[in-house]
């Protein structure tokens, strides 16, 4: 039953604007879409591997920047500016990665975060620099307004498909298991053969594409973007937080914890803000310290009771 | 043939020599035994071979080419691999799953194929019964065994088993001392460091004795035992 459960899901999903909802619902859905696509992006490299990163927000406002430079500047459509968004991030991605990924543990948290406040620096002071108009700096860009919003709920639909259908056939194969052993001990996946600096960075760079196609989505259905908001730090925290809620190197857990994260921040966060992040921080001290693998992490836990 | 050749490898850590200018060779097909007190330098030699310390001087030459720059699943590809005196099992994969790993990655095979070869490996180290429970629900001698499992899986012609006896009761070091024939039997070759003579004494064909970083002593295990020089240095007592 549970195998038939995404498939049912998904089909609901695609066949839900029939109902013709009131734009609101589209931009709350599409909302929890981004949020599981960011979330399951991260758990990819830091749920599979260990290897916390704190600057995923780098490759989102790389994704933002790149579609809205491309639609505004170069005249380019929608679809072709967010593929050039996944891989200006996934390229990006190969170069951090292959320096960042020697570092263990905190080190890595420290350089990924040093990462991304230097992209956000970088957007913020390029054009007072240079003298040239590029980034825009914090007047941040505006991009056309051209789509219902049910054009966007379909975008993220697909989209956020694709990226937990990844998730889904990577933790299954080959890819998923040298991340896997990467994980628990290191020296001993390279003692198996496990060229474990390919499999890092290359899904280090994977989860960077993921992210860039995202941010670029992003900056075209908000239609405006500016460094700190589509930098923020807060939004790593959030695909953290969700990530840790639903269940760490799961596939499922992350998408459980952006769909209840996102909702409850959407029904408590809009009226009450800050009853909404004292709960969000008792919720996640529970799940640290008495569900360390998160709620999906209850659910598999039977498979291996005696 | 040799297998393995050792030249004039030289590791430090600051200024302490781990090991200074030690030389040996490896033959096909042998069993070899290395002792020594403990930080003689055992582990790092064995470290330094599977490629996760970079020699400091000398050279590693394995099947005629020398591997002492490459990293270890390079050399691990090569057909060397190590069991850790820390037992280091992927913890939260299970039994088969860890040696699933090691055949994937070791041999560079599907998921598929391997599937189909974790059975014998598990059969033959006879942890076949604990092969879906997670690797932390197994008691030590089984994981030591898993460690092992874990060197066959990769294919690897030349095993350093770094302390794989350790901690076992007689009765378990009998049957670990019988494994150690058998993989020989079937055409592995072994490194073996290990405290418990008897062991030693029991599967090596040649032994190696180090102390603070350097060859002391090497030969025929009864000749090596009697010399003074070992007797001072590591065992004390005239064994035989």
């Amino acid at each position: 039953m549970r195998k038939a459960l995404f498939p049912a899901v998904l089909l609901v999903l695609l066949l839900l604007p029939a109902l013709k909802l009131e734009g609101y619902y589209y931009r709350m859905l599409s909302t929890i879409f981004l949020w599981i696509g960011l979330a399951s992006a991260w758990n990819l490299t830091s749920g599979f591997t260990g290897y916390i990163d704190f600057g995923s927000v780098g490759y989102f406002g790389i994704g933002n920047y790149a579609t809205a430079i491309l639609m505004t500047k170069a005249g380019m459509p929608f679809v072709p500016s967010i593929a050039a968004s996944g891989i200006l991030s996934g390229l990006v991605a190969q170069f951090i990665g292959r320096h960042t990924m020697k570092l263990r543990g905190a080190y890595f948290g420290i350089a990924t975060l040093a990462f991304a406040e230097a992209a956000s620096q970088i957007v913020m002071e390029f054009d007072r620099t240079f003298h040239i108009t590029f980034f825009e700096g914090s007047h941040g860009i505006t991009l056309p307004i051209a789509h219902e919003e049910t054009f966007f709920y379909y975008t993220f639909l697909i989209v956020v498909s694709l990226i937990v259908l990844t998730v889904f056939f990577i933790d299954r194969n080959k890819f998923g298991y040298a991340l896997k052993a990467i994980k628990e001990a290191e020296d001993s996946a390279e003692l198996a053969g496990v060229n474990t600096r390919f499999y890092k960075v290359s899904v280090y760079a994977i989860t960077a594409v993921m992210i860039g196609v995202l941010g670029g989505i992003n900056a075209y259905w908000l239609t405006y973007i500016s460094p700190l908001d589509v930098f923020s730090v807060i939004h790593t925290i959030h695909m953290i937080i969700m990530a840790l809620f639903g269940g760490v190197g799961t596939v499922f857990g992350p998408v459980a914890g952006a769909v209840v994260l996102s909702l409850a921040n959407e029904i408590i966060g809009a009226k009450l803000l800050y009853t909404y992040l004292l709960m969000l921080g008792i919720i996640l001290l529970v799940v640290v310290i008495f569900l360390p693998r998160g709620f999906i992490g209850l659910l598999s836990l039977r498979r291996f009771k005696k | 043939m040799n297998l393995l050749s050792v030249r004039g490898l030289k590791k430090n850590f600051g200024a302490l020599a781990a090991l200074s200018d030690v030389s040996f060779d490896v033959a096909d097909g042998e069993i070899l035994g290395i002792i020594g007190p403990n930080g003689a330098g055992k582990t790092t030699l064995f470290n330094l071979i599977a490629g996760i310390h970079k020699p400091d001087g000398g050279d590693l030459f394995f099947k005629g080419k020398s591997i002492a720059h490459l990293p270890p699943h390079r050399i691990c590809r090569a057909g060397i691999t190590k069991t850790s005196q820390i037992v280091q099992p992927f913890l939260t994969l299970t039994v088969k799953e860890n040696v699933l790993v090691a055949l994937m990655f070791g041999r560079n095979i599907t998921k598929k194929e391997a599937d189909g070869r974790t059975g014998e490996i598990l059969e033959f180290l006879k942890i076949d019964d604990v092969k879906d429970k997670l690797s932390t629900q197994i008691s030590l001698p089984k994981r030591r065994r898993l460690e092992l499992a874990r060197s066959l899986g990769t294919g690897a012609d030349l095993i350093l088993m770094d302390e794989n006896l350790a901690g076992l009761n007689p009765r378990e070091l009998e049957e670990g001392m019988d494994i150690i024939r058998e993989l020989k039997k079937r055409g592995k070759t072994l490194v073996v460091v290990e405290h418990i003579m008897q062991a030693i004494m029991g599967v090596c064909e040649r032994l190696i004795v180090l102390s603070y970083g350097e060859k002391i002593a090497e030969g025929h295990p009864v000749d090596v035992c009697s010399d003074d020089r070992v007797i001072q240095a590591y065992l004390g007592e005239r064994i035989c």
